[in-house]
């Protein structure tokens, strides 16, 4: 198994590195002069190249691509052109809370949608399997951004039982569990119905597997077998799934964050994209990109511990 | 419960906006139901503060804070007029143009123990734009300027080179003419600033800044003169104007900028409404170098089949006036009619003058959804006429990468890029000429003479003569045939009952030291 990890640890690594390196490219393909955008309209052409020379933007492509990992390497992440703060405290201060909203959605998601795709396989071709098929596959199609607004209308205007934006006071654990639910929600509730209906694909597999009706002529109760023996094998490729899915809860994040003015990764990327602001945007994605494949590592890790013949396959 | 009212061309819009399309405009307001904490103001920005440097600001993001951290000598009156009032400065003397004395209340302290704010404070504040290394990019604002003489502890004497009219309009109220403290740049050892103020003159101090969180302010000690009301001001960088407003409606904020189209939604509701003319100026420009686009003729037939009424109308509902001009009223230079209005019989007539048959051509704007409405009415009436328009929407930051762009503008045919503008209408005119071809005159239109007159009329002293040539400047710049001027737009802001709030004429600001309880 540590081979098998050591190597999953090696592709992440190079994924990470032409991830960055491809960003790097497209990012700076992008039309706009950041030196404009970000001095502003009455800025002189020698204003813009002295800005321009500051934040190392006259240099060739490759040159400030090269010095750009290489700050990585030394945990510099550059400065942000328009507020001269260092770009790494920028992203720090935006990743737990990304972080947060990312986790606490997957983990609401999996906690509901496990138990109803255990319900719906133990109950296959019956009122309640439909009933929850049908359910999970609406959520499925909501996109976030419309569940949070919605959520919005709901929970924050009309009843006001939570606020509408912000992450909550640092320090006041209360303030900011109470500032998240509503993100939670609106970023987890797509993946309530596709968890649910993996689990009970995954479910309904295993439970037609032979060993499992050894079990059952041995008297074994339906919901001991499906919790002891058939979940932990159902649940393998939903572990696998909500690893990539991790990279889509990110995506999912900045519409969630621009709607509830919450200041986390997403809104940053998103902010740095509109104003060209290319440094945060570079830093925003490296560690966004980074959290892709630690998340998938993660998962590949658990994989590895849940069924180990997967690991001995490669 | 609220009322709820969405029309459909809002319901339209906001879905079309991205996805924070949201049916809120006519919730807000009535549900600010929280009990109102009078000490302390939320109150949401429209963008995270980037520098508050006097000489390197970034925008009315910016100025909106610093307006309540620092002092000037004379600063914007609140209310619907563009004056300006006594601020840092006991008296004034403007009597003679080219010397302007001052002289400061004495006892304006600093914060952070910089001392007392005197003439020498003033005298580094404002010829500090022309030194190199602070690469002031507002350094136009103090072009005129020859020194400043200092005259006493308190008093001092700003020597222009020149004539300059714009000084009492858009630089010494504006964020240009804040005053730094002299003592405090010079510990900190940096030529400018962005966000970390060595040192405040206002009323106010920033206490906490948490990048796209919020802004706190608090009083600062060391200000002497009229006490603002509340002792907290927490301004949170809000983005989505959607946003904003369901933050207003949940009574998470006290007062907001809302969107132009959801002014019906707050008349006669609750919450206190303000809607003021804005120093705005949208148009319709033509890229003369424009092979399709090089005839005056076909230009002039352009002119004549717009008609911006209706395309006002269909866009704003009512609640925006076309435009005449460039210039907003109420600046000196506003027009009161266009040269060439909507006449689509004429516009087919040139056309058949000029030969052209089955001209097509693009128009191409940034992401607002407004302009969308704007572009679809425009694609009706070319139509009219016999001009097939094709609707080229992208970001803006692109858009104006491509009009920029030393071969790619040839890509440019019709464009729309609305700006916004300082009380002063130098600073409307300034992208026309010339130079700015390249940069910011999409039109691409050029006369030296036009550029000429242009800077000759920043030394005009008596308005009537100066608002005159900026007519004629107006007039000009028509008779190329590149321009149909379009709306000047309204900026609008809600606040809850309980919250006197105050802004400058055109609402472009909100004026934070003077917003008291309701």
């Amino acid at each position: 198994m540590t081979t098998y990890l050591l190597r999953r640890f090696a592709l992440g690594l190079c994924v990470l590195i032409v991830s960055m390196l491809l960003l790097f490219v497209l990012i700076y393909a992008v039309p706009g002069d950041p030196a404009a955008i970000a001095l502003g309209p009455r800025a002189s052409e020698a204003q813009k190249a002295f800005f321009r020379e500051q934040m190392g933007l006259d240099q060739p492509l490759a040159m400030q691509a090269a010095s750009f990992l290489w700050n990585l390497l030394h945990g510099d992440f550059g400065t942000d052109i328009l507020s001269q703060r260092p770009v790494a405290d920028l992203v720090f201060a935006a990743l737990p809370r990304t972080v947060t909203l990312a986790v606490v959605g997957v983990i609401w998601a999996a906690a509901i949608g496990t138990p109803l795709g255990i319900w719906a396989a133990l109950r296959p071709n019956t009122f309640i399997d439909w009933l929850i098929g049908v359910i999970s596959t609406s959520v499925v199609a909501l996109p976030a951004f419309l569940m949070a607004i919605y959520a919005l209308i709901l929970f924050a205007v009309m009843l006001n039982w939570f606020p509408a934006i912000g992450a909550g006071e640092p320090g006041d654990l209360l303030d900011q569990l109470h500032h998240l639910a509503l993100p939670a929600f609106a970023i987890g509730v797509a993946w309530v119905g596709y968890i649910a209906r993996l689990v009970r694909v995954s479910m309904l597999e295993t439970l037609a597997q032979p060993h499992v009706r050894t079990y059952r002529s041995f008297g074994v109760s339906d919901l001991r077998i499906a919790l002891r023996y058939v979940l932990p094998i159902a649940v393998v490729p939903v572990i696998s799934v909500l690893g990539v899915g991790i990279g889509n809860l990110l995506s999912g994040a900045v519409l969630v964050e621009v709607v509830f003015s919450r200041p986390g990764l997403g809104s940053l990327a998103y902010d740095a994209v509109l104003s060209r602001n290319f440094p945060v945007l570079l830093g925003a994605v490296v560690v966004t990109t980074g959290l892709y494949v630690l998340a998938n590592f993660l998962a590949d890790a658990l994989i590895a511990y849940l069924d180990p013949r997967l690991a001995e396959k490669g | 419960m609220t009322e709820f009212r969405l029309t459909r061309r809002q319901a339209l819009q906001r879905a079309g906006g991205g996805g924070v399309a949201l049916a809120l405009g006519s919730l807000a307001g009535t549900g600010a139901v929280f009990a109102q904490e009078n000490t302390t103001l939320r109150i949401r920005n429209d963008r995270d503060i980037e520098r508050l440097d006097p000489a390197t600001r970034g925008g009315w993001y910016d100025e909106t804070v610093m307006f309540a951290i620092f002092s000037g000598l004379v600063r914007y009156a609140p209310g619907d007029d563009w004056t300006w009032e006594l601020d840092a400065a006991s008296s004034i003397d403007d009597s003679d143009p080219l010397h302007i004395g001052f002289e400061l209340r004495p006892g304006l302290l600093f914060s952070d123990d910089h001392g007392e704010m005197t003439a020498e404070d003033v005298k580094f504040s404002y010829e500090r734009f022309a030194d190199p290394e602070v690469n002031a990019v507002y350094a136009s604002d103090w072009a005129a300027l020859d020194h400043v003489e200092v005259t006493g502890t308190y008093t001092g004497i700003i020597h222009l080179k020149e004539a300059f009219a714009p000084l009492f309009t858009s630089t010494l109220p504006h964020a240009s003419g804040l005053i730094l403290s002299k003592a405090a740049m010079e510990a900190s050892g940096t030529k400018s600033f962005a966000t970390e103020v060595p040192a405040c003159s206002g009323p106010y101090m920033l206490d906490e800044w948490r990048p796209r969180e919020v802004i706190r302010l608090v009083r600062n000690p060391g200000w002497t003169g009229p006490e603002p009301y509340y002792d907290r001001i927490e301004i949170l960088p809000i983005g989505d104007v959607t946003s904003a407003e369901t933050a207003f409606a949940a009574g998470d904020i006290d007062c907001t900028q809302i969107a132009v189209n959801s002014i019906p939604s707050y008349e006669g509701g609750r919450s206190d409404l303000v809607v003021k003319p804005a120093l705005g100026y949208a148009w319709l420009g033509m890229n003369v170098e424009n092979p399709k686009l090089s005839d005056l003729t076909v230009r002039r037939a352009i002119q004549h089949a717009v008609n911006v009424k209706q395309i006002v109308d269909a866009t704003f509902g009512g609640a925006v006036d076309q435009a005449h001009g460039l210039v907003p009223p109420p600046l000196p230079g506003a027009r009161d009619e266009v040269l060439y209005g909507y006449d689509p019989e004429r516009a087919r007539e040139l056309l058949a003058e000029a030969g052209v048959q089955g001209l097509s051509l693009s128009l191409t704007f940034g992401t607002s959804p407004d302009l969308l409405i704007v572009a679809q009415v425009l694609q009706v009436q070319l139509a009219a006429v016999g001009i097939d328009l094709t609707i080229r929407q992208m970001d803006s930051n692109t858009m104006v990468a491509e009009a920029q762009h030393p071969t790619d503008h040839q890509n440019i045919e019709l464009i729309i890029e609305p700006f916004t503008t300082a009380p002063d209408p130098s600073w409307v005119t300034e992208w026309f000429t010339c130079d700015q071809i390249g940069d910011w005159n999409f039109q691409r239109t050029c006369s030296e003479e036009w550029d000429a007159r242009n800077d000759e009329a920043l030394t005009i002293s008596d308005p009537e003569a100066r608002a005159a040539r900026y007519v004629a400047l107006q007039d000009e710049l028509e008779e190329t045939g590149a321009y149909v001027f379009l709306y000047h737009g309204v900026n609008a802001w809600v606040s809850k009952p309980s919250v006197n709030a105050a802004y400058s004429a055109d609402a472009q600001w909100a004026l934070l030291r003077d917003f008291t309880a309701g």
